[in-house]
């Protein structure tokens, strides 16, 4: 009877969630380090930060959780800098710090938003 | 050279980097375009301070100052807040 | 043996909270600022609390830099998301007239 308890506990789904879970915190860590050592070799090249703008990101998450989750995770990866959201929560306006890498930070978030909806 | 002493050096120069660099956003400081400059570059001089703290953690071998930068931390996220929020009514007083 | 690792970590993280600092002084825009201050030390002060850890190795002072660093990970974000939308809001309202200030009150 215990063993049937733990089998239903620990099904396939959690076993999933829990996996997609680790991913996303260790692909976070990740994006942490390499936005630290991206941002200060900028500095290092002798750039004056003057090739940025604000650029707007229609996002697709729904629950208002994942969204302050979301908006916090944005701020870490590289070159990206949450600024404002819409009123309904379908538009975050960010602060890219570089113009020309728009397609990359397009392509990290989209990837972090779908873990997101897998892991939680 | 021994491990401990080659330790002690390192944060002794790490101590002195931090010190050095901790003129540069005060510099920021005292000459910030607007008030926001100014908050940013103290959020900048708290980082510095809990940097320098955990140096003497490492240095003196005492993690009881552990606690220290707990607290000088959350001064550091919840002050710039409150900055905001001070910014914010100012603009908003004279109408 | 662990007393190098700590001391090389020690002055690595140094010399990327001085470039921090350079940065500081250095950019001109505002946002870019707030990049510098968000991620480069907080990168600095990870590699320090990893020095910590592999010089002490003992339970509390884990756990106390676990709290550090999700205080800075989570905490930090959201001050300078407060500080930009403040300045954005300022600067798109400087020359406007009272109704704007009603309708920014009402967002934040």
């Amino acid at each position: 009877m215990l063993l049937a308890a733990i089998k239903s506990l620990i099904s396939f789904k959690s076993i999933r969630k829990l996996f997609y879970l680790l991913y996303l915190f260790l692909y976070f860590c990740y994006k942490i380090i390499e936005s630290g050592w991206a941002v200060g070799w900028m500095i290092l090249k002798g750039s004056r930060g003057e090739s940025g703008g604000i650029v707007e990101y229609q996002t697709k998450v729904q629950k208002s959780w994942h969204l302050v989750i979301l908006f916090n995770m944005l701020s870490m990866t590289p070159g990206s800098l949450s600024v404002d959201l819409s009123d309904n929560g379908s538009t975050i306006d960010v602060h890219l710090l570089n113009l020309n890498e728009e397609q990359q930070f397009i392509r990290v978030t989209q990837k972090i938003e779908s873990l997101l909806m897998k892991a939680l | 050279m021994e491990p401990s002493v080659f330790l002690e050096y390192a944060s002794v120069t790490a101590l002195w980097l931090m010190t050095i660099s901790l003129f540069f956003p005060m510099y920021r400081l005292f000459r910030g375009p607007s008030l926001s400059d100014r908050v940013v570059a103290l959020d900048q001089i708290a980082v510095i301070v809990v940097a320098m703290i955990i140096c003497d953690v490492i240095y003196s071998r005492n993690d009881v100052l552990l606690d220290v930068v707990l607290i000088v931390s959350f001064l550091l996220a919840f002050g710039s807040m409150i900055i905001a929020r001070y910014l914010y009514k100012q603009t908003t007083q004279d109408d | 043996m662990i007393e190098i690792i700590v001391g090389i970590l020690v002055i690595l993280s140094a010399v990327i909270v001085l470039i921090a600092s350079i940065g500081i002084i250095r950019f001109r825009d505002l946002y870019a600022r707030m990049h510098v201050v968000t991620k480069v030390s907080s990168f600095g002060l990870l590699l320090l609390l990893i020095a910590v850890n592999l010089l002490y190795r003992k339970v509390n002072v884990f756990i106390e830099s676990i709290l550090v660093f999700h205080v800075l990970i989570f905490l930090s974000p959201v001050s300078a998301h407060v500080i930009a939308k403040i300045t954005r809001w300022l600067s798109q309202n400087s020359d406007d007239n009272a109704e704007t200030n009603q309708q920014g009150k009402d967002n934040l």
